[in-house]
């Protein structure tokens, strides 16, 4: 690996490569059955190249020497045509100043499928004990990644990472109703429990069975820490260094300025040890660090890759990472990407903030999130899985509903903030809000 | 290489293994404003294995092609395990097929250089910002894939394909203080380069309505009367109805077969729908699937009657019903599962100013962002909209976003047009699983929808 990098750094000014290698191991069950046990391996190679001053790339599955010659060939081509780089590539980590959490676990390593197959099968069992009825979709899956990161300045570094995930859906479907229940949540660490998985969706089977009317209008909302994610998809878009940078987010120039409701509270972590998106180092090889983004609903900075930082006079704050549109991800070349989105609890109990609700809904699972006109920060999501509060009660669940409203104007009339944050599908840890009122658009029956 | 795959086909002790061996070359190119945001080369390389042994399915995907024998053993030894557990998977019997296809290319990317292809787009970038003050910004979007794939089976199908699929969209973000809008429009197809060459005049009005759009007022909430243009329609055809015919979710669930049993009235008898690779010349089009099933049309809706369904070999064969070729995988990371082609509704009888002239309030919703759905829900969001308003079409809105349920809605649709458009090109795809981009088209003709509820603040 080091031969392509000097190959390359001798055919331009600096290089940087990008390596990967990981496998994963999925069993799935569907319907109730175990269906399918795999094994994905995948190797990949990303070289970025600066020559006379301008940035070129390209990647490859292929780390054969033959096929190192065309990878270079094709990143030193492509800079003829590239942005100007308005970064140095990082050097070398003083001591003692990396972060390091802990994200290798050996017994998720050692698991093997038929350790994920019993693990899925309890899954299973929790779920259709309560009702035999119910016909589940499992999957189990443990993953080994090894990733490294070299450049021309001596920077970068490598890590191993384990992860370890269970997803969930509950499908129960009585006439033309389907209640369709999902979750997923995961970790590096080996005692994660993936029996909670199940838990978590039949606690949700069991308040969906009865159906509730609701009306079209203005109400309460409350959304947990699932059902929140349309809003901070929309934050996610409007704190992005790059989207603030083009002028296009909400909140662009408003660093300092108080631009949500003071219990507002949000950072990026990828420091968090065990947490699916932590890592010492982004794909760029800069140090991971704590970014607060909103304190006290004053916005206090934006996330950053290098690139993206050089053109806002500003540092990357170790947020560059690989994502493409198609093919594997590695073939994208970094951008400004969340690690793990950390929403900060607020003070009061999710049971008293359902009492205070003498007509409303709860949102659980919103589905058209980042369909609406997300710039603006404006959703409008069907509820597709939610239930009615009456009189403080959660009377059933609702159907052919949505709720919309703008993200910015609602974390600004916030009634109240959760004293509990959880972790949601795995990307971000967030409490449940309840919205004084929003925009409820029902079928009428 | 044909060698190695025979080879690796022998002495595997399972009931079925298939490999698929996939070479791709892809160009990306994203510019954001006047910045070259993304421009790369990527070649991707590798395969896959699936096995099936004693009614289990095992399945290995891999960059080290040489290994393949090695591979094959694992995908087996991963079959007889879940086997073990439940061993009632099986393939409806089809021909082996030995074939070779290379796409007939009109221009093919490959011979057109990086710098001619950034310039392009450079081209439309320049025009959407020059279109207004008030443009904030653009991002103009180009892929180009260039793919050969072997597929071949312990039954004897040796199969390569070629296929190429370019696409371009150009979007453009228009601001004025806290109002931002943004549209977009998509060009390319599976005949070449030229399909995205000559967007410029739609690249203007493309940023000319982005702008018109931050005079839109948000539209009220509740039911109205809908009429859909092709584009949007072709979305709705594809997440209402397109993903629940998709049989998969529905050959081990008894319950959902009986929901979705053929000769169901779904629709009035205005309406029938299609999907199939072998429409030709689409986004969705080929001419094997990736467990080697020749391409077919599908009629799925006809007079408003369910007749038919979408299949892998695995779905026809629980079901005792005929393949049907839509057994797709995005890459060889993937295992294929049931997927749509070209879906489309087809041509009815009404005039766009008929389907219009009695709706006293409604809405005229124009291109879709996007869609999702989940079996019988679905939602999706307007790119542009206007009220109609005692007949005519009236002022524009924005925020639209539709949602319903598929059953109750299909019902609803009260008049279909005869100008039917199918919506190809582009940079995205449709998502299932984790699969995601995969290349579809979907289409339409005007179509018109009573009561279906419309999200707002």
């Amino acid at each position: 690996m080091k031969d392509l990098l000097d190959m390359a750094a001798r055919h331009a000014d600096a290089a940087e490569l990008y390596l990967v290698s990981s496998e994963a191991i999925p069993a799935t069950f569907e319907m109730n059955k175990l269906k399918h046990v795999e094994t994905r391996r995948m190797r990949g190679a990303a070289l970025r190249v600066i020559k006379s001053g301008r940035i070129g790339f390209s990647s490859s599955t292929d780390t054969s020497e033959a096929a190192a010659r065309e990878l270079i060939s094709a990143a030193v081509d492509s800079a003829d045509m590239g942005e100007p780089a308005l970064f140095d590539l990082p050097g070398p980590t003083p001591e003692g100043e990396s972060a390091t959490p802990l994200i290798y676990d050996d017994k998720i390593a050692q698991l093997d499928a038929d350790a994920l197959i019993r693990m899925g099968q309890q899954i299973v069992d929790i779920i259709t004990e309560y009702d035999p009825s119910i016909k589940c979709g499992v999957e189990l899956e443990r993953k080994v990644e090894e990733v490294t990161v070299a450049n021309s300045n001596r920077g970068g570094g490598g890590y191993r990472r384990t992860t370890l995930t269970a997803m969930a859906d509950a499908l129960l479907v009585e006439g033309n109703d389907i209640l369709m229940v999902f979750d997923m949540n995961g970790s590096c660490c080996s005692d994660f429990d993936h029996r909670s998985i199940a838990h978590e969706v039949l606690e949700r089977v069991k308040l969906g069975r009865k159906i509730a009317e609701v009306r079209t209008g203005r109400m309460p909302v409350l959304f947990t820490h699932r059902g929140i994610m349309p809003l901070l998809m929309a934050l996610q878009s409007a704190l992005s260094g790059k989207t603030a940078l083009e002028g296009a987010s909400p909140l662009a120039k408003s660093t300092g300025r108080q631009m949500l409701d003071p219990r507002v509270f949000i950072y990026d972590d990828p420091t968090v040890n065990w947490a699916l998106g932590s890592c010492p180092m982004d794909a760029e090889g800069v140090q991971s660090r704590r970014t607060p983004l909103i304190e006290a609903g004053i916005v206090k900075g934006f996330y950053y890759d290098l690139q993206t930082a050089g053109r806002a006079g500003v540092s990357s704050t170790g947020n560059g990472f690989r994502r493409a549109g198609a093919g594997d991800y590695f073939e994208g070349q970094p951008a400004p990407a969340l690690t793990n989105a950390m929403v900060s609890p607020g003070c009061e109990s999710l049971s008293d903030m359902i009492a205070s609700m003498d007509e409303g809904i709860i949102v659980d699972q919103a589905m058209g999130a980042g369909q609406g006109n997300i710039l603006t920060g404006d959703f409008s999501v069907n509820v597709h899985l939610g239930f009615k509060v009456e009189k403080g009660e959660i009377v059933g669940r609702v159907k052919d509903t949505m709720v919309a409203g703008n993200t910015m104007e609602a974390l600004n009339s916030l009634a109240a903030i959760s004293d509990c944050a959880e972790w949601a599908f795995g990307q971000y840890s967030s409490p449940a809000f309840l919205f004084r009122s929003l925009g409820v658009a029902s079928k009428g029956r | 290489m044909r060698n190695l795959i025979e080879d690796a086909l022998r002495s595997h002790g399972a009931d079925y293994v298939d490999i698929r061996i996939e070479d791709a070359a892809r160009t990306k190119i994203t510019l954001r404003g006047r910045s070259t945001d993304e421009l790369s080369v990527s070649r991707s390389t590798g395969g896959c294995v699936r096995a099936l042994a004693g009614g289990g399915w095992g399945f290995v995907s891999f960059n080290d092609i040489a290994g393949l024998k090695d591979h094959v053993a694992l995908a087996v030894s991963q079959a007889r395990l879940v086997s073990q557990a439940n061993g009632d998977s099986l393939l409806a019997p089809v021909e082996p097929v030995a074939d070779t296809v290379v796409p007939r290319l009109a221009v093919d990317p490959r011979s057109i250089n990086l710098e001619a292809k950034q310039s392009l787009l450079q081209e439309y970038s320049q025009i959407m910002l020059g279109a207004s003050p008030k443009i904030q910004t653009t991002t103009v979007r180009y892929r180009d894939t260039y793919s050969k794939k072997t597929f071949a089976s312990s039954e004897g199908a040796f199969i390569e394909q070629e296929h190429c699929d370019v696409g371009a969209s150009c979007t453009a973000i228009a601001r004025e203080g806290d109002n931002v809008q943004q549209m977009f429009i998509v060009a390319g197809g599976i005949d070449g380069y030229q399909s995205v060459e000559g967007q410029h005049d739609k690249a203007r009005d493309c940023a000319r309505r982005a702008v018109s759009n931050l005079d839109a007022a948000p539209v009220k909430a509740g039911q109205y009367t809908v009429v859909l243009n092709p584009a949007m329609a072709g979305t709705f055809v594809h997440e209402a109805f397109g993903h629940l015919s998709e049989s998969d979710f529905i050959y081990e669930n008894d319950t959902l077969r009986d929901m979705m049993v053929l000769g169901r009235q779904f629709g009035s008898p205005i309406l029938g729908i299609t999907d199939g690779a072998a429409a030709p010349g689409h986004r969705g089009s080929y001419k094997y699937d990736d467990e080697g099933v020749p391409a077919s049309l599908t009629p799925l809706i006809r007079e408003g009657v369910l007749v038919g369904r979408l299949h892998s070999r695995e779905t026809a064969g629980r079901m005792g019903e005929r393949p049907t070729g839509n057994a797709r995988a995005i890459s060889y990371r993937f295992r294929p599962i049931v997927r749509m082609t070209n879906t489309y509704i087809e041509n009815g009888h009404t005039g766009f100013d008929e389907m219009i002239s009695d709706i006293d309030e409604g809405i005229y919703v124009v291109n879709a962002y996007g869609g999702e759905t989940t079996m019988e829900m679905f939602t999706f969001s307007a790119m542009e909209a206007f009220m109609i308003r005692k007949g005519k079409i009236a002022e524009r809105v924005r925020n639209v976003v539709l949602t319903g349920n598929v059953f109750e809605t299909l019902m609803h649709i009260d008049a279909v047009g005869n100008d039917l458009h199918v919506n190809d090109g582009g940079t995205g795809g449709c998502g299932k699983g984790q699969q995601y981009p995969l290349p579809v088209s979907d289409g339409s003709p005007h179509i018109r929808i009573r009561d279906v509820v419309v999200g707002g603040n």
